[in-house]
């Protein structure tokens, strides 16, 4: 089964670490985090691609010549679908005032449309591009606890961990279901109604396994203290540093939103 | 106060009980009918309890009261009354049972918390959730790793585990926390051969280090040997309990309740056909090996 790349989930988001050891690796994950607000405010200013394209290309350049260039194909996975969707829906579907610069028939292809759609996409890369790079390089169990850290309840960070690893769980869970299905004899292919067939008699299973799964998860974090009220340590030790850059980041956002706005 | 007192178990030796239920019951809130019932039943510190009876007997039920879980986590009515080290199940604060109570359950992976890359991260999350220090996690996560075997796989992720590792990393996990108890329910019957074999070696090795061991399982052929007691469960209540060798020993009157290890229904066969093999069932096949050769020796 193919990995869903179009949604952002916290769980896609977990599953993008990579080890390694570049500059960008050891910035401390919330200063990561943090830049990403500013950097996806700026690319709203202006009302053209021009200033997104310019966030791109820097930080294209930049990713590459920190050989960093998986995030790039990362960021790359993740927007191609939806950039293809916006394409088809402000350059094809969407009808305009002004003249088609190309049809086909019904299809006509519309200038003001297309660079909508450039503009939408490379504001969205920014965005993506910013979170692919913070999460690329930080390791999910030290973005936990460096989240802990600062507050954030353990549970909410479990949730986060446990999302980066169930979903592939599941996904494991429906294809060995469907695997014993189709040993079974049945159609995974044939007409709808019989497709449609299939399905129901998928989903049971997996509903009933997940369920039981859920259930003694819940039991097993239980004997492991999940509930455990007072304060929490983590093996790996997370300096707690750079408060002041990652306020400065996130302040930095507010000129942004003006200029943005202004301009 | 159950955890102080004393009395004989069947094996004969006087140990510690921390566990006791009179005329226990349970009902899931999402049950019509009682899972347990009338269950009476005192349980050995120092010893391997071996519990067995047919699918949907309680036996999971039973282990889920003694960890703590039921009615806490999983709730329902309660009848009669269970003690646990002490803490009466139902007004029990919450963690004084799971605390001191080590789980295991049958499916290797299900129980894992997910939220981990390595064996090492699975092993030390509870005792993150215990606030200890880095340095002293780190010890107990290698000692315990170590004392499972797995010490070389501590960076590993648990879901590439093999059944069988997946199982002891399990195990590593109460040990790290120090927990005296160990229950464990079924915990090979998701297992090949090889992992049976790795759990069953491991459960052996930490009863040679005294560790007080609560075992379910429903085929009892690996477990006989090492077990002190077993304890039989059939519609929610205790119907047999006492030594696996003198309980076996009329195994045609149990066939109903108990899968029969392939070595004590040959040994039943081979007495009823009138060789002399004595009256205590054996519990491994090197032990029925030794009484077929006892029995050659006397008779000629
Ligand atoms: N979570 C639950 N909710 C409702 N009923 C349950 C639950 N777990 C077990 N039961 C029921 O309780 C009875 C005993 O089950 P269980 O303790 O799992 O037996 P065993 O482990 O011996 O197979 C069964 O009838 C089962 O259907
Ligand atoms: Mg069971």
């Amino acid at each position: 089964m193919e990995a869903d790349t179009t949604t952002w989930s916290p769980a896609r988001v977990a599953a993008l670490y990579d080890v390694g050891n570049t500059w960008l690796h050891r910035v401390h994950p919330l200063t990561k985090l943090a830049a990403v607000l500013p950097l996806t405010v700026a690319g709203f200013a202006g009302d053209s691609i021009r200033v997104p394209a310019v966030i791109l290309i820097v930080a294209v350049l930049t990713l590459l010549v920190s050989r960093l260039g998986s995030v790039v194909l990362k960021s790359l996975r993740l927007i191609a679908p939806m950039t293809f969707a916006l394409f088809v829906i402000h350059g094809v579907v969407r009808p305009y005032e002004s003249e088609p610069i190309a049809s086909w028939g019904p299809i006509s292809i519309n200038a003001e449309g297309l660079a909508l759609a450039g503009t939408t996409a490379a504001r969205l890369a920014v965005f993506v591009i910013a979170v692919t790079s913070a999460m690329t390089t930080v390791h999910p169990k030290v973005f936990a606890t460096a989240l802990i850290q600062r507050g954030v309840s353990h549970k909410l960070a479990y949730a986060y961990l446990a999302g980066a690893e169930l979903l592939p769980e599941m996904r494991l869970r429906a294809s060995q279901i469907l695997d014993a299905q189709q040993s079974r004899g049945f159609d995974t292919k044939g007409s709808l109604p019989r497709r449609f067939r299939t399905l129901f008699a998928l989903l049971k299973p997996l509903l009933v396994s997940s369920l039981i799964g859920v259930e003694m998860r819940t039991l097993a974090l239980e004997s492991r203290g999940f509930s455990r009220l007072g304060r929490r340590t983590s093996a790996v030790e997370v300096e707690d540093r750079g408060k002041l850059l990652q306020r400065s980041l996130l302040a930095a956002a507010i000129p942004l939103v003006v200029l943005a706005i202004l301009w | 106060m159950v955890s102080g007192a004393r009395g004989p178990d069947s094996t004969g030796s006087r140990t510690a009980v921390f566990a006791g239920f009179q005329e226990f019951g349970v009902t899931y809130d999402t049950a019509s009918t009682p899972s347990l019932t009338g269950l009476t039943l005192e349980l050995h510190s120092d010893k391997l309890t071996l519990i067995t009876g047919p699918s949907g007997s309680g036996k999971s039920t039973l282990v889920r009261v003694l960890a703590g879980f039921i009615p806490r986590l999983l709730h329902g009515k309660i009848e009669g009354s269970a003690e646990v080290l002490g803490n009466d199940v139902e007004s029990a604060p919450p963690n004084s049972i799971t605390d001191s109570i080590g789980m295991v359950f049958d499916n290797p992976f299900d129980q894992l918390t997910a939220a981990t890359k390595t064996a090492f991260d699975e092993t030390a999350y509870a005792l993150e959730n215990e606030g200890l220090h880095p340095a002293e996690i780190v010890d107990r996560v290698m000692g315990a790793l170590e004392s499972v075997g797995l010490a070389d796989l501590a960076g590993h992720h648990p879901r590439r585990l093999s059944g069988g590792q997946s199982q002891r990393l399990a195990i590593a996990c109460a040990l790290a926390q120090q927990k005296p108890i160990l229950v464990l329910d079924d915990p090979t019957s998701q297992l090949d051969p090889t992992g049976t074999a790795e759990v069953v070696s491991m459960v052996g090795k930490l009863r040679r280090e005294h560790t007080t061991v609560v075992l379910v399982a429903q085929d009892l052929t690996h477990w006989l040997a090492i077990a002190d007691r077993l304890v039989i469960l059939d519609g929610g209540r205790v119907t047999a309990d006492g030594s696996p060798a003198s309980l076996l020993a009329e195994p045609g009157l149990l066939a109903d309740q108990v899968m029969i290890p392939r070595y004590v229904a040959i040994w039943a066969e081979l007495r009823s056909r009138g060789i002399e093999l004595g009256d205590r069932a054996p519990l491994g096949t090197d032990q029925l090996l030794a009484s077929l050769q006892a029995s050659d020796g006397a008779g000629g």
